[in-house]
């Protein structure tokens, strides 16, 4: 038997819930009045505000996606867009996990596949590997094979070429070619190691597992094979405190025949990674080097040729 | 082999080998056919890769003569075809256009997110190109124009015009008695530009994008998907296409896109920065839809030097000077608080010259003043406007390795991936 006191408080448990969640989506529903945002600050507190909700909100944005020309959905797809590009700016990566999260979620509830593609050019947008095990399985999915080849090419990572291997081999021959293009700019263009595990601080950075090996076999004595995996990690889009890290340890296996490695940084590497590699041309200079470096000064773009005279002034 | 990489002599190698002896200085030209006669190997062929809006001009420009033009919508192709003369020849896949080896020149007023991919192609089959503005629809797109174009010594131009010649829009004078004044530090230096309505130009936020567009059936003229190429699948709609397609991100910028290059192609040559970028971009905009463009209200683009580029889309102000130097001020008309202005613009030497005849550009394999290494600097301001707007957000950018510094959002948007089969 159940007492009068337990059903009152029961009751009343029901009746908190059941407020708590009309207020939060009397909430969002406030919310997504205010988009689009008249300017980045309003814009930013609103997906910030969305975001806060939770995975399981973004998921029902998801949900309420409806096929162009079947409804205005206009407010959703501003939110869910607008979450795109405020979770991918620098210092957000729990913000980004949870909306990618969310997004996945809503991936696997969402029917029509125009909705689908929308959901897939948002990670296009923001999606990291988290979200690579949900589009793989679309990569053969006609309705929107080409929206999920693309979304796992702009992520870029190896997780996300592994995925597209792997479709590949279910796949017929169109989607095959397709695969083939976006693993071929997938190996020119890596993506970057994302905000998350690149603090400012070198303290606690979370180094590319090539990198460790390449450190693990100069310390090993192995240190042609460490060179060259320092070469071919600094082919690609890796961030400032990993690139200057990389260097450091290309100069300390191979001295002065580092040098070309160095130079080679000059016209495609970012401000800090030039300075850095400069700063070691500086110590490992000599007559020939020197003459090298003039000749590169000569064609590279202004500002590189300004940081390389620098480097060079009172060495000739 | 590509053919472009054959070391054969083809017609513009004979061209300009021809030029190099003087065959076409020693041999006057009434000897080769009459008066006013020119001889079939000495005159430059082009098609015209889609003929559209932007296309019906390029069927006229001088130099060459019109033999193939190309549309993915037939009935473009035929109105095309049935003004022209019947040697010309219509087709509906520009590959076809590529493969004839008759064709010296390739123009591409297609819309933008076409440029680059036609550009690429058309240079790795050895033809000369003069594109539509803006270059390129992404950063990365612009530099894969410029590597390939370069790796296979292809003459290119880009369809804007007032570095060299005609009236800066409503400025009131043409760009050469500024880049006197500015070269010669009339003003100072480091420089403010401000391009907007008070200083003589507008930037069409008619071409916004709309966001209710209910599919339609695609007309039977059209190949929607050879249309679409590289961009994502979006259901039909007549907005979409043909003029309005400036209003989506999917293919254009909106004004910015449409005008930018027009407008900020001078004031990067005035700055003299042909061979860099700025290092910094503010933005004041709006939320932007993620498929239509929409207003903005400013842009700020800031070089490692200090030149600055305003792009006022606001326009609060009647009067605002064009530029701003530390020691004076130059306004719309050539008004200046420098004393004797004009007078001293008038004793100045003329800048360095340019080609600014494209024929003369490929007979003689030297640049053209508008070319894909300046063309893709300058639409990289555009760009990186038009990024700028999407993310509402400020940004810094390393003009070097052209990425964006601290932000992958950005850095995704440097780089769009296309639909298959179509990749750079």
């Amino acid at each position: 038997m159940i007492s009068n006191g337990f059903r009152i408080r029961l009751l009343s448990v029901l009746v908190a819930c059941a407020l708590a969640f009309s207020a939060a989506a009397a909430d969002l529903e406030g919310l997504l009045k205010q988009l689009p945002g008249k300017d980045y600050a309003g814009t930013a507190r609103v997906c910030e505000a969305i975001v806060a909700e939770g995975a399981d909100a973004i998921a029902g944005l998801c949900a309420r996606l409806v096929p162009l020309g079947k409804g205005d959905d206009n407010a959703v797809r501003y939110a869910l867009s607008g979450m795109a590009k405020h979770v991918t700016r620098a210092g957000a990566a729990n913000e980004r996990e949870t909306y990618v999260a969310g997004l996945v979620a809503g991936l696997a509830q969402q029917p029509e596949p125009e909705c689908k593609a929308f959901i897939l050019q948002q990670l296009q947008f923001a999606g990291t590997d988290t979200a690579v095990t949900a589009i793989a399985p679309l990569v053969n999915d006609a309705g929107v094979t080409n929206e999920a080849i693309m979304a796992l090419t702009a992520i870029g990572t190896p997780v996300a070429a592994d995925a597209l291997k792997t479709a590949e081999a279910g796949a017929g021959d169109a989607v095959k070619a397709n695969i083939g293009f976006a693993l071929a700019r997938m190996a020119t263009s890596p993506a970057e190691v994302t905000a998350s595990s690149v603090p400012e601080s070198t303290e606690g950075v979370i180094l590319p597992e090539r990198f460790i090996e390449a450190r693990d076999l100069a310390q090993a004595g192995k240190t042609r094979k460490a060179a060259r995996i320092c070469k071919e990690l600094l082919q690609t889009h890796v961030p400032p405190v990993i690139c200057i890290q990389i260097l450091d340890l290309a100069v300390s296996i191979e001295g002065g025949k580092a040098q070309p490695v160095l130079m080679g940084l000059m016209n495609h590497h970012g401000a800090e990674c030039r300075q850095a590699a400069l700063t070691h041309a500086a110590k490992l200079l000599n007559k020939s080097s020197i003459k090298k470096w003039e000749r590169i000064q000569k064609k590279a773009a202004p500002e590189v040729q300004a940081e390389i005279a620098a480097m060079l002034a009172g060495k000739r | 082999m590509s053919k472009a990489s054959r070391p054969t002599l083809n017609r513009r190698g004979f061209l300009k080998t021809a030029a190099g002896i003087g065959l076409f200085t020693i041999v006057p030209r009434h000897a080769l056919g009459g008066e006013g006669y020119t001889a079939p190997s000495e005159e430059l062929t082009k098609a015209v890769i889609g003929v559209g809006g932007m296309g019906q001009g390029h069927l006229t420009m001088p130099g060459s003569r019109l033999l193939a033009v190309c549309d993915v919508d037939r009935g473009h192709l035929n109105d095309v075809l049935s003004r022209c003369e019947s040697y010309v020849k219509g087709y509906a896949d520009f590959r076809e256009v590529l493969q004839r080896d008759d064709i010296d020149i390739v123009h591409i007023p297609t819309p933008p997110h076409w440029h680059a991919l036609i550009s690429v192609a058309a240079a790795e089959a050895g033809k000369d190109i003069w594109c539509e503005k803006p270059m390129a629809r992404t950063i990365y797109e612009g530099q894969k124009v410029v590597e390939v174009v370069q790796k296979h010594e292809r003459i290119f131009r880009l369809n804007t015009w007032f570095r060299f010649q005609g009236d800066f829009y409503d400025f009131g004078t043409t760009v050469e008695p500024i880049k006197k004044a500015v070269e010669n530090r009339l003003f100072g230096w480091p420089l403010k530009v401000t391009v907007g309505m008070a200083t003589g130009f507008t930037w069409k936020f008619q071409w916004v994008g709309r966001t209710d567009l209910a599919p339609q059936p695609v007309p039977a003229e059209l190949d929607y998907e050879m249309w679409l190429g590289p961009a994502p699948y979006k259901p039909y709609h007549p907005h979409r296409v043909h003029q309005t397609f400036r209003g989506y991100w999917d293919y254009d910028g909106g004004g910015l896109g449409d005008m930018g290059q027009h407008y900020l192609d001078p004031v990067q040559y005035l700055l003299e920065k042909d061979d860099t970028s700025p290092v910094e971009i503010e933005v004041d905009a709006p939320q932007q839809h993620p498929d239509a463009v929409g207003t903005w209200r400013r842009i700020v683009m800031r070089y490692a030097d200090g030149c600055e580029i305003i792009f006022d889309g606001e326009s609060k102000a009647d009067r605002v000077p064009f530029i701003e130097g530390p020691e004076g001020k130059l306004y719309k008309g050539f008004e200046s608080d420098v004393k004797g202005l004009k007078e001293k613009v008038d004793a100045l030497p003329a800048p360095a010259p340019q080609i600014t005849d494209f024929s003369e550009a490929v007979r003689t394999r030297q640049k053209f003043a508008l070319n894909e290494s300046n063309g893709h600097r300058s639409c990289t301001l555009v760009n990186l406007g038009t990024i700028a707007v999407r993310l509402g957000r400020n940004l810094k950018f390393d003009p070097v390795a052209q990425r964006f510094i601290g932000d992958e959002g950005a850095n995704r948007l440097l780089q769009q991936p296309m639909r298959g089969p179509w990749h750079l």
